[in-house]
């Protein structure tokens, strides 16, 4: 059997739409597709550009008055911070206490310290504060003393830590004499005292 | 025997006639060939010079804001003093509570102690 292999005019129409179809393909594989992706990825990148530019613009037009407001804060944070000491060791709560207790003539017999632990401050039960839904932290360390020395002295020592040392509380005291059966309770007895303060401190 | 005699309609002498012309294969091929040649070039050069614009637009934010020194020193500035103010008014606030808090006792002093005798020789 012999095979024609000459190429009719429909031969060369069908290769020549084959062409045409091979080049329509290729050009849109080779170049509108990538040009396309490259486009699409072109516009993402400008809007995400766009938006951190924004963002940037935002944040720098807003964070204006930051300084100023920070500067406030600091000092209030300064004015708080000047009322409370920085965390003390037990040491120095000693000598603290010790010296308090000799400034107002009270003689230290015993003193039992612990370490200062971070602990929300609570509230007296009957006061308005009480009722607050957010409590402060702070760490607190508890020193029990024994001393001697009057009534009166003490008393005196209260006052001065009510006006001078806002980080220090008394959560309790008592004198040796009976009060509930001595109505003449005399101020100026010497006699023995017991409590206990809380020492509030600074936290860094 | 019939003889060929000219009639009113004969299909050899129809035959014998030129046909109408008419647009061939190649010149309709090639025609649409250079219009694709052409709609392809414009597309491309259009979508080139559109890349182009972009990204040059994009190249002028990234390096106008972006990577702009001054500007980023200044946003991480305020990124660093806003998380500096927001610290300082947790620890504010936590310190407002606290003190409320300690305040919040009746204060151990001459007062109290007043009052204490008061209703205990009551």
């Amino acid at each position: 059997m012999k095979i024609d292999l000459r190429i009719t005019s429909r031969d060369k129409i069908m290769l020549a739409l084959l062409l045409a179809v091979l080049i329509l393909a290729a050009w849109t594989n080779f170049v509108l597709l990538p040009f396309l992706n490259r486009n699409q990825e072109l516009k993402d990148e400008l809007g995400s550009a766009q938006a951190s530019v924004r963002q940037m613009e935002l944040t720098i037009n807003s964070g204006k008055d930051v300084p100023v407001q920070l500067e406030k804060v600091q000092e209030k944070l300064a004015a708080f911070r000047a009322d409370l000491p920085d965390p003390m060791s037990t040491d120095q709560m000693d000598h603290l206490v010790t010296t308090l207790l000799q400034q107002y003539g009270l003689t230290p017999q015993n003193l039992i310290l612990t370490e200062a632990v971070e602990k929300p401050v609570v509230a007296y039960q009957f006061s308005e504060a009480a009722t607050a839904a957010n409590k402060g932290t702070l760490p607190m360390a508890e020193v029990r003393f024994v001393c001697e020395g009057s009534a009166r002295n003490f008393f005196d020592m209260l006052q001065g830590i009510e006006q001078n040392h806002k980080y220090l509380r008394v959560l309790h005291y008592s004198f040796q004499e009976d009060l509930t059966n001595n109505a003449s309770f005399d101020p100026d007895f010497i006699g023995t005292i017991q409590g206990s303060f809380a020492i509030y401190m600074f936290r860094k | 025997m019939a003889t060929l005699q000219k009639k009113d309609f004969n299909f050899y002498q129809r035959y014998q006639q030129k046909p109408a012309k008419k647009w061939g294969f190649w010149p309709i091929y090639s025609l649409l060939m250079v219009l694709f040649v052409i709609v392809a070039s414009g597309v491309s050069y259009w979508l080139y010079t559109q890349n182009q614009a972009l990204e040059l637009e994009l190249n002028a934010l990234v390096q106008g804001y972006l990577e702009n020194p001054t500007l980023v020193a200044t946003q991480s500035e305020v990124v660093r003093n806003r998380e500096q103010l927001q610290e300082a008014n947790i620890q504010v606030t936590n310190l407002m509570d606290a003190f409320s808090a300690m305040e919040s006792y009746p204060r151990a002093n001459w007062y109290l102690l007043q009052q204490i005798f008061s209703v205990c020789l009551a």
